[in-house]
């Protein structure tokens, strides 16, 4: 077999481009955290629920949702529901298990929170909703959520909730499950509660 | 190919050829058979 | 073991000549040597990861609980798969990467010969991180090892003791070293290949690797950021994965999936390449369908990246998603039939014969062929709906991991094993090892599927009594394919040892540039390139 000598080669050029795809993947992984909530929030994928009045409040709310947007042909089971995370000594229910709702009409209902430490605590509750395609119709007007809640020593409140199923949500859909989850806050940087807040 | 002797005759690989091929063949027909088999199971 | 380079008859024994004893194999940069340093460390951890799953097969022989508490028994199933696919199959990959592909392709040595050395030495450090909490619980120690299992789901993750803490520093290490071996790899082919070796002429083992070498660039950074992520929320206050601080546990799965998927094939496509070379060398044919097979392994490494959340079809996906991630998981099917094909293709009509490589790569494709077909009916979402976390998926992914990977691994040793020491293994243990790994592999794995379709989930040390019987003929399935893998160790340490000596061309039927070295190869082999025409 004819045989040659190797021809030296420099492998510098190479190594920095593999490098690269190294440190571009690592980017992307970290990047996958952003766009990961901004799909979410469009798509609602992960029961994450539409923040689209939460901006302008309650009022700007029911400018956007007149009456003949109300379709009244047909109605949805909304179930309500909540759980309090390990760690924070409350107990919560909502006021109505269920609500027979139109699509776009405007409904209230409250959760009773208690707190039961003899000290005073902040908690936030994050909301989900089942399915994940009836998330990004489920328009929270004003809700509890939207603040961290703080409850003296012993206090119960009822915390108060308005919504709207907007009409376009698909036909086949008949019932929604609104859960809560109430984590408590303490001990934890305002900045990190702060993104919370912003759905 | 070869720098070093086969320790199979030429008879030796044609007869492993041939024996390969019939059982390749039956396997193929087993297939077959389990298929056309599968088509009157009812559940 | 340094057999390989003594017998050649090298003018110094001690290869570069510049140490011996331990600082040799400390300070060694040749591919020979670290091929063998990766392939011994596979092997020690593939019986420690072994054990650890007959103590967890010991413990579900019979309903209750007899051996040991359920916290010890997570540690056991988590560090087992760690072990087994970062500490075993991953470096006996890299092993045969190491030994072979300059061999092959008549380079002089791998492009980057200290960055070798150093990925090697990464990994027992890393071994050692992931099993020092069991040691450390002893002595009172936290609370033992990660007991999540392998996937570190968060919320739980994030809870766990400081046993997570352990492995995910492992894991970095050992996807650095894992990323510094694809580096090396990815340059030696590119840049070492012998004068006439096109792209389109290059062994389909280095083809093979050279995919898995791109996926673990390209993936394993996603795995450490997202082990990176848990640590930070684990120690630092961020709010990745969890929800009281707009964090968000399934993003943990997103991320930790597009790694994990791809992993199987990073696990497989070495294998694959290796199959080809066996089944023409005993089938005395050429390769069926090279071209096919290259587009094949391209194909199947692009899709890979693309369908990772079929391993989460339970956990609330929108409908659109998951016909998406069911139909491409689904195409990924169409490749891998080509290369069933193609191996089934370089068999017709050929001279066979079975010896004990020969016997593992038929029972290869055999054994994978179901793991392909079990994997079809889990990519479907609505029976994914009732298999999801049961023992089925347990048993669909072991026919991959150890009927695909591991015995894929056992065919490259026994075909390359007298290259490497110039000495034939004793064909008789062979394939006794054979037998009997197959027959206890299926008696182990196969119950499994019927557990699976019964309802049984996976995972728990207890289990309701209906299960029983398929259980306990598990374990004993599980004993003998434990135990009998001794053979494989001693089979390969006395040919290390001794035996008859190989010819250069260690099998008549074999083609390709590494057989026309001696066996075993110079310690500096090709150090002119052979011209290819
Ligand atoms: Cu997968």
């Amino acid at each position: 077999m004819e045989q040659v000598q190797p021809v030296p080669r420099n492998h510098s050029r190479l190594v920095i481009k593999l490098l690269l795809l190294v440190a571009g993947a690592f980017v992307f992984a970290f990047a996958l955290v952003p766009l990961y909530n901004v799909l979410c929030e469009v798509t609602g994928f992960n029961g994450k629920t539409s923040a689209g009045f939460a901006a302008g409040g309650l009022k700007a709310g029911l400018a956007q949702a007149p009456a003949s947007r109300v379709d009244t042909g047909r109605l949805i089971r909304v179930e309500f529901t909540g759980t309090v995370m390990p760690g924070l000594p409350w107990e919560m229910r909502p006021l109505k298990v269920s609500l027979d709702v139109h699509p776009g009409e405007l409904q209230q209902i409250s959760y009773l929170v208690r707190n039961t430490a003899d000290r005073p605590i902040t908690g936030q509750a994050v909301p989900s909703v089942t399915p994940g395609q009836a998330a990004q119709h489920f328009e929270k007007i004003e809700c509890f959520c939207f603040d961290q809640q703080t409850l003296a020593p012993g206090e119960a409140q009822e915390m108060p909730l308005a919504f709207i199923v907007s009409p376009e949500v698909d036909r086949d859909i008949t019932h929604i499950t609104l859960s809560y989850a109430f984590f408590s806050i303490e001990g934890q940087r305002q900045t990190l509660s702060a993104t919370a807040e912003a759905r | 190919m070869t720098d070093q002797p086969s320790e199979f005759s030429p008879a030796d690989l044609a007869r492993r050829r041939s024996a390969a091929r019939r059982l390749a063949w039956l396997l193929g027909l087993a297939v077959v058979i389990i298929y056309v088999l599968g088509l009157f199971i009812k559940r | 073991m340094n057999t390989a380079t003594t017998a050649n008859g090298h003018a110094n024994p001690h290869g570069d000549g510049h140490y011996s004893g331990l600082m040799r194999w400390l300070t060694t940069t040749n591919h020979k040597d670290i091929g063998t340093m990766y392939l011994t460390f596979s092997l020690i951890m593939f019986f420690v990861g072994g054990a650890m799953i007959l103590a967890v097969r010991a413990e579900l022989f019979a309903p209750g609980l007899q051996l040991m508490q359920p916290e010890f028994f997570n540690q056991l199933i988590g560090i087992h798969a760690l072990v087994m696919i970062f500490a075993a199959l991953m470096p006996a990959a890299t092993g045969f990467a190491n030994w072979m592909i300059p061999l092959m392709i008549g380079a002089p040595d791998m492009a980057l010969p200290r960055l070798n050395n150093w990925g090697f030495w990464l990994l027992p450090p890393a071994a050692i991180l992931l099993t020092m909490p069991f040691f450390l619980a002893l002595f009172g120690i936290g609370d033992g090892a990660l007991a999540t299992g392998w996937t570190f789901y968060a919320p739980l993750s994030v809870q766990g003791g400081m046993g997570v803490d352990f492995a995910i520093l492992a894991v970095h290490i050992l996807g650095i070293s894992s990323i510094m071996g694809s580096i090396n790899i990815i340059v030696t082919i590119f840049n070492m290949r012998a004068p006439g070796m096109t792209m389109m002429k290059l062994p389909l083992f280095a083809w093979g690797w050279l995919i898995t070498a791109f996926l673990l660039l390209a993936t394993l950074p996603v795995l450490a950021g997202a082990v990176t992520m848990l640590l930070t929320d684990r120690h630092f206050g961020t709010h990745f994965f969890d929800a009281a601080g707009g964090g968000d546990p399934i993003l943990f799965q997103h991320l930790f999936w597009f790694f994990g998927h791809p992993e199987v094939y990073i696990l497989l496509l070495p294998v694959w390449g290796l199959m080809p070379h066996v089944l023409a060398t005993f089938s005395r044919k050429p390769t069926y369908g090279y071209t096919a097979q290259v587009y094949a392994f391209i194909a199947i490494g692009l899709l890979s990246v693309v369908v990772w959340a079929h391993h989460f079809f339970t956990a609330g996906l929108p409908v659109p998603a998951l016909i998406y991630f069911m139909f491409s998981t689904m195409a990924i099917s169409i490749p891998l039939a080509v290369l069933f094909f193609c191996w089934i293709a370089t068999m017709w009509k050929g001279s066979m014969s079975f010896e004990t490589p020969m016997l593992f790569a038929v029972g290869f494709i055999v054994l994978f062929g179901i793991a392909g077909l079990t994997g079809l009916i889990l990519a479907d979402v609505a029976a994914d709906a009732q298999y999801h976390h049961s023992y089925f998926v347990v048993a669909h992914f072991h026919y991959a991991l150890f009927a695909g990977g591991i015995m894929g691994v056992m065919t490259g040793v026994y075909y390359w094993l007298p290259k490497w020491t110039g000495h034939m293994y004793s064909e008789k243990l062979g394939k006794l090892h054979f037998w009997l790994t197959v027959i206890s592999f299926n008696l182990t794995f196969m119950p499994q599927f019927f557990l699976g379709l019964a309802g049984m989930p996976r995972r728990i040390p207890d289990y309701a009594l209906q299960f029983a019987e398929f259980n306990a003929i598990s374990t004993v399935g599980a004993m003998i394919l434990g135990f009998s893998q001794l053979l494989f160790a001693w089979n390969i340490w006395s040919c290390v040892r001794g035996g008859p000596k190989a010819e250069a061309r260690v099998w008549e039927g074999a083609e390709g540039l590494e057989w026309e070295l001696s066996s075993p190869p110079p310690h500096h082999s090709w150090e002119t390139q052979p011209v290819i025409k």
